[in-house]
C-alpha cells in the first residue's frame, strides 16, 4: 500500500523535492550525442523541472546550463553559438561550456566583472554516443556509472530516445513487472515455436513466481516457472538500478546488453533512454509472434525545439496510439501496433501521475513495491544523513548487470544461477572502455 | 445576489463536493442504449468529474465503471471486452459488469486473490432506450425516476445528447427563464408571423414582458409567466424544475408538451443535455421541422462525428470555436441573434457567459424569480445533505416524477394558475400524448 504522501515523495524531481535532490546526486543521460553539432544550434532541454539549454562549442565540448543567462535572464535559446561559447543575443554577454563568462560585450573594460559572473552550468560527460550531465553538487562529481551498454562502442549499439507523457516511475514500474509480456504484448500469441525461442515459455505459462533482493545498486529480481524439464525453471531476470534505470529481460541473459533509463522532464513527462546492443534480432521462428506483438518499430514526430518537442512519437495519447478495435478483437491483444507503443499506451493511460492509493498490488508486483520501498529509504536516508546508495560513488557496481532470460536447474539457487548464467555471457561489453572511471 | 462562496457550492460537482455528493443521491442518464453494443468498444465516459468507462457485455448488460483498472490502474478503455467482462490488456485481469474480479490471468491460482479485488462499478439500469448509472454510496440504490418520457416504448421517444460547453446550472437556469422567448429566439417576430404553428407561441411577442406565478413542490419547483391572451383569457408558460438537474420549458402546448431536459454535469465546465420528448410534441404538423419558416428557428442541430475522447461525444458543428457561425446580416433582418437554430441559441449565450458564471456580476430582475428560487433550493438542500445526509424527499419518490410537464395555455382569467395546470394535465394524458404520431 503506497499513500498518497508516499505517492508525493516518489514523484516529485524538482529542485528542492526530495527525490529531486535525491536523483541529482546521480549522472543523468541527457542527449544523444547527434543532437548537438559543433557551433550548432542550442536545444531546449528540459530534465528534473529544470529548463535548460545544450549546446556544443566550436571545440567540441558539450555545455548544458540553465537556459536562462546569468545577466538579466534572456533565454540563451535564442543565443549565438559561435567561437567556443554562447553568446546571449540580448546584450552580447558571452559563456564557455563551464558557465565561464568570456565576455561582457556591452559593459566597458573599466566596468567588466565578468569573472564574477557565471552560468549555472553542469559538468557533462561524453561517452558512446551518449551525452551525460551531472546536476548535483559540481564540486564534488562522482565518476561515470560502469553501464555495459554504454561501455559498448557506439556502433555496436543502438540508442533510442523517447518521450513519454507520464511521471518517470510509472515508465520504471512497467519495466519490473516482467509478466505483463504474456499480455499487454504477447496476449493473442500462441507459444508454437517453443523449441526456438525462449520467449515462448511466458505464453505456456503466463502467471509466474517471483523473488528478490535488494543490492548495492539497486533491486535484482527474477519471474520463475515450469523449464523445458521437469528438474528446470525458466527464469527471467531483471533489475532496478538508482536512480531510473532499468535492464529488462529482452532476450537471453547472454545476449542481452541493454538498458533502459527513465529520465524526469518533469513530473509528467519522462525520456525514455534505450540503450541496447543492435544485434539483438528475433529469431526466424518467431517471426509471426513478433508480429502479433506489434514488432519494435515506431514512428517519430519531427523534432521542434519545444521544451517537450524532443522524441516525441507519432501514435500517441492525443490520437489513441492509433487503437484499432478490429486488429485488437482478431489479432493482437491491444489493437495498438508495436511494443514500444503497448507500453507507453497503457502507462500514460493512467493518467499523467497515477494515483497509488487506488491501486490493489498481486504477488505479480513484488518488484515494483521493493522498488517503491528501497526509494523511499534511500531518499529518506538521504535527507536524514546525506548517505548515498553505494553505487553513486562506486561506479563498479554497475558493472554485471543484465536482464535476460535462462534456464536453470530447480535445485540451483537462484542469485548463483544468475552469476552462472552471467559468467557465460561474452565478456567484451564488459571490459572497461577507455573513457570509463577506473 | 448570489455570492462567490454559493457559486461554488452550486457549481462544483465532483467527489466529495456538496452539489456532487448530492446529485450521487440520484440516478443519472448516462448514454443512449445504442451507444453500445454487446462486446463492442468500451466507450469513455465523463460524469461529474469523474472518468468511467462504458461498455456492454456478451449477455447485453452494461457495465459502468471507473475507467482505471483496480490493479495498476492502467485504462480500461484500452480493455478487450469479451465473453461476459472487460479484460485488461495490460495483465489480463478481467471485470463483469458489476465489477466482480473474474480472472487474474497473471497469478498464479494459488496466489489468486479476485474475491478480494473489484473494481469500482456503478449499478446500472437500462430504460427505453436510456442507460442510466448510479454514482451514490446506498446498498440498494433507489428506484429509476419515473420520468414520463422514459415510460413509453422507445419508439415514442427522441433521445438527443448534446453537449454544451459550460457548467451545468447555466444549462437549467436557461430553461427557467421563460422571458427570453420573446426576445432572443423570436425578438424580430410579429405574432402574425406565426400561422401554422400549432401552438401559441405567438402571445409570447405580443407582450414581452410577463409576470410570473412560482411555488415549491416536492420534486422541486413550479413556474408559471403569465400575460394576456384572447379576451378573457391568460396566456400562461409553465415551467418545472426537478431535482437535481431535469427541466420542463414550455416549447408547446401543453396539450402535447411530454418531454424533459436534464443537464448533466460531464465535469464543471462540462454539460451534457440529454433530451427525452415525445415524438410529435412540437405538433404533428411542425414534427422537429419549423413550419412557420421563422427565420433562424430551426430545430436541425448537426453535430460533429463523435471521438472517443473524453469530450469527444455528441458535440455539435456550430460551437464557440467559429462562434455558432453567426450572420450580423441576418441579426439585423430576419433572426434576433443571427445565429441559426432555437438550441444553438440558447447554447451560444450561455456559454457567452464563461466556463463557469461569476454569479457575483449579475442584477437578477423579476423575471429570474425562479432562478434565484431553484437556486437556493439546491443549495439549501446540498447544505442539508453535507450536514446529516438528509436527501429531498424525490430521491425516494420515483412516482413525483410521473405527470408533471411544462406547456403553454390559455385558461379563462378567473382560474387559479395551479387549478388550469391540473385541468390541462387531466384532459390530456401523458400516457396518450402523441400515440397518433408515433403511429404515423
Amino acid at each position: 500500500m503506497t499513500t498518497a504522501a508516499e505517492n508525493e515523495i516518489l514523484t516529485r524531481v524538482g529542485p528542492g523535492t526530495p527525490m529531486g535532490e535525491f536523483m541529482r546526486q546521480f549522472w543523468i543521460p541527457a542527449l544523444k550525442s547527434d543532437e548537438v553539432k559543433a557551433d550548432g544550434d542550442p536545444v531546449r532541454l528540459k530534465l528534473l523541472c529544470e529548463k535548460l539549454v545544450a549546446f556544443r562549442d566550436s571545440s567540441g565540448k558539450v555545455g548544458i546550463m540553465d537556459h536562462r543567462c546569468p545577466h538579466r535572464c534572456a533565454s540563451l535559446f535564442f543565443g549565438r553559438n559561435e567561437e567556443g561559447g554562447i553568446r546571449c543575443v540580448y546584450h552580447g554577454w558571452k559563456f564557455d561550456t563551464e558557465g565561464n563568462c568570456l565576455e561582457m560585450a556591452n559593459v566597458p573594460p573599466h566596468q567588466d566583472f565578468k569573472h564574477k559572473v557565471h552560468a549555472k552550468a553542469y559538468k557533462t560527460v561524453e561517452r558512446n554516443g551518449l551525452i551525460w550531465v551531472f546536476m548535483g553538487d559540481q564540486a564534488n562529481v562522482p565518476p561515470l556509472p560502469d553501464l555495459e551498454a554504454n561501455l559498448c562502442p557506439a556502433e555496436q549499439m543502438d540508442i533510442n530516445f523517447q518521450m513519454r507523457e507520464c511521471n518517470w516511475l510509472q515508465a520504471v514500474e512497467g519495466e519490473i513487472d516482467t509478466s505483463h509480456l504474456g499480455f499487454l504484448h504477447y496476449g493473442q500469441a500462441t507459444p508454437d515455436t517453443a523449441s526456438r525461442d525462449i520467449n515462448a515459455y511466458s505464453m505456456i505459462n503466463r502467471a509466474p513466481e517471483y523473488v528478490a533482493q535488494d543490492t548495492d545498486y539497486g533491486l535484482i529480481y527474477g519471474a520463475h516457472r515450469p523449464g523445458r524439464k521437469a528438474d528446470e525453471l525458466y527464469w527471467r531476470m531483471a533489475h532496478f538500478m538508482f536512480p531510473c534505470w532499468t535492464m529488462p529481460p529482452l532476450d537471453t541473459l547472454q545476449a542481452n546488453v541493454s538498458a533502459r533509463g527513465y529520465v524526469p522532464l518533469d513530473d509528467e513527462n519522462t525520456m525514455l533512454v534505450f540503450l541496447f546492443k543492435n544485434d539483438i534480432r528475433p529469431e526466424e521462428d518467431a517471426r509471426e509472434r513478433a508480429e502479433r506483438a506489434g514488432g519494435w518499430d515506431f514512428n517519430y514526430l519531427p523534432n521542434t525545439t519545444d521544451w517537450l518537442g524532443r522524441w516525441r512519437l507519432r501514435e500517441n495519447k492525443a490520437n489513441d496510439y492509433l487503437l484499432e478495435r478490429d486488429l485488437q478483437r482478431n489479432f493482437n491483444y491491444t489493437g495498438i501496433r508495436g511494443i514500444i507503443l503497448q507500453d507507453q499506451a497503457i502507462t500514460e493511460s493512467m493518467g499523467e501521475i497515477v494515483d497509488r492509493t487506488f491501486e490493489h498490488l498481486a504477488p505479480s508486483d513484488m518488484a515494483v513495491a521493493r522498488t517503491r520501498r528501497m526509494l523511499l529509504r534511500a531518499v529518506q536516508e538521504y535527507q536524514d544523513t546525506g548517505k548515498l546508495p553505494a553505487l553513486a560513488a562506486n561506479p563498479k557496481l554497475a558493472r554485471g548487470v543484465r536482464g535476460g532470460a535462462f534456464f536453470a536447474p530447480k535445485a540451483t539457487d537462484w542469485q548463483e544461477a544468475y552469476k552462472g548464467e552471467l559468467a557465460q555471457a561474452p565478456l567484451e561489453q564488459r571490459i572497461a572502455h577507455p573513457q570509463a572511471a577506473e | 445576489m448570489t455570492t462567490a462562496a454559493e457559486n461554488e457550492i452550486l457549481v462544483r460537482t465532483g467527489p466529495g463536493t456538496p452539489m456532487g455528493e448530492l446529485f450521487r443521491e440520484y440516478w443519472i442518464p448516462a448514454a443512449m442504449s445504442s451507444e453500445l453494443k454487446a462486446d463492442g468498444d468500451p466507450m469513455r465516459l465523463m460524469l461529474l468529474s469523474e472518468k468511467l468507462i462504458a461498455f456492454r457485455d456478451t449477455n447485453g448488460k452494461v457495465g459502468i465503471m471507473d475507467h482505471r483498472c483496480p490493479h495498476r490502474c492502467a485504462s480500461l478503455f484500452f480493455g478487450r471486452n469479451e465473453e461476459g467482462g472487460i479484460r485488461c490488456v495490460y495483465h489480463g485481469w478481467k471485470f463483469d459488469a458489476e465489477g466482480n474480479c473474474v480472472d487474474m490471468a497473471n497469478v498464479p491460482p494459488h496466489q489468486d486473490f479476485k474475491h478480494k479485488v473489484h473494481a469500482k462499478a456503478y449499478p446500472t439500469r437500462e430504460r427505453n432506450g436510456l442507460i442510466w448509472v448510479y454514482m451514490g454510496k446506498r446498498k440498494e440504490p433507489p428506484p429509476l425516476p419515473e420520468i414520463d418520457m422514459n415510460l413509453v416504448p422507445a419508439e415514442r421517444c427522441d433521445i438527443r445528447f448534446t453537449q454544451r460547453e459550460c457548467n451545468y446550472l447555466q444549462g437549467v437556469e436557461g430553461e427557467l427563464d421563460t422571458s427570453h422567448v420573446g426576445i432572443m429566439h423570436f425578438g424580430l417576430q410579429a405574432p402574425t408571423d406565426f400561422q401554422t404553428r400549432a401552438n401559441n407561441t405567438r402571445y409570447a411577442v405580443s407582450n414581452r414582458t410577463p409576470e410570473y406565478k412560482i411555488e415549491e413542490t416536492d420534486y422541486g419547483h413550479i413556474y408559471a409567466a403569465y400575460r394576456p391572451g384572447e379576451p378573457g383569457t391568460t396566456y400562461w408558460r409553465f415551467g418545472q424544475f426537478l431535482f437535481p438537474f431535469w427541466t420542463m420549458p414550455p416549447i408547446n402546448d401543453m396539450a402535447t408538451n411530454v418531454l424533459a431536459r436534464a443537464y448533466i454535469p460531464m465535469d464543471d465546465t462540462h454539460t451534457m443535455i440529454v433530451a427525452l420528448v415525445q415524438k410529435g410534441a412540437y405538433g404533428a404538423r411542425d414534427g422537429q421541422t419549423n413550419a412557420d419558416n421563422i427565420p433562424g428557428a430551426s430545430q436541425n442541430y448537426p453535430y460533429l462525428p463523435n471521438t472517443t475522447d473524453w469530450y469527444g461525444r455528441w458535440r455539435l458543428k456550430l460551437n464557440k470555436r467559429n462562434d455558432y457561425e453567426i450572420d450580423r446580416e441576418m441579426q439585423k433582418t430576419r433572426s434576433y441573434t443571427g445565429i441559426e437554430g432555437v438550441q444553438m441559441q440558447d447554447q451560444a449565450i450561455q456559454e457567452s457567459m464563461g466556463e463557469i458564471l461569476e454569479r457575483g456580476h449579475e442584477h437578477l430582475a423579476p423575471s429570474d424569480i425562479m432562478i434565484n428560487k431553484v437556486r437556493r433550493q439546491l443549495i439549501k438542500a446540498a447544505q442539508s445533505h453535507a450536514k446529516d445526509g438528509t436527501v429531498p424527499v424525490s430521491v425516494d419518490r420515483p412516482d413525483l416524477y410521473k405527470n408533471v410537464r411544462g406547456g403553454q395555455m390559455l385558461a379563462p382569467n378567473d382560474v387559479d394558475w395551479l387549478e388550469a395546470y391540473r385541468r390541462e394535465l387531466d384532459s390530456h394524458p401523458w400516457q396518450s400524448v402523441g400515440l397518433k404520431a408515433a403511429a404515423e
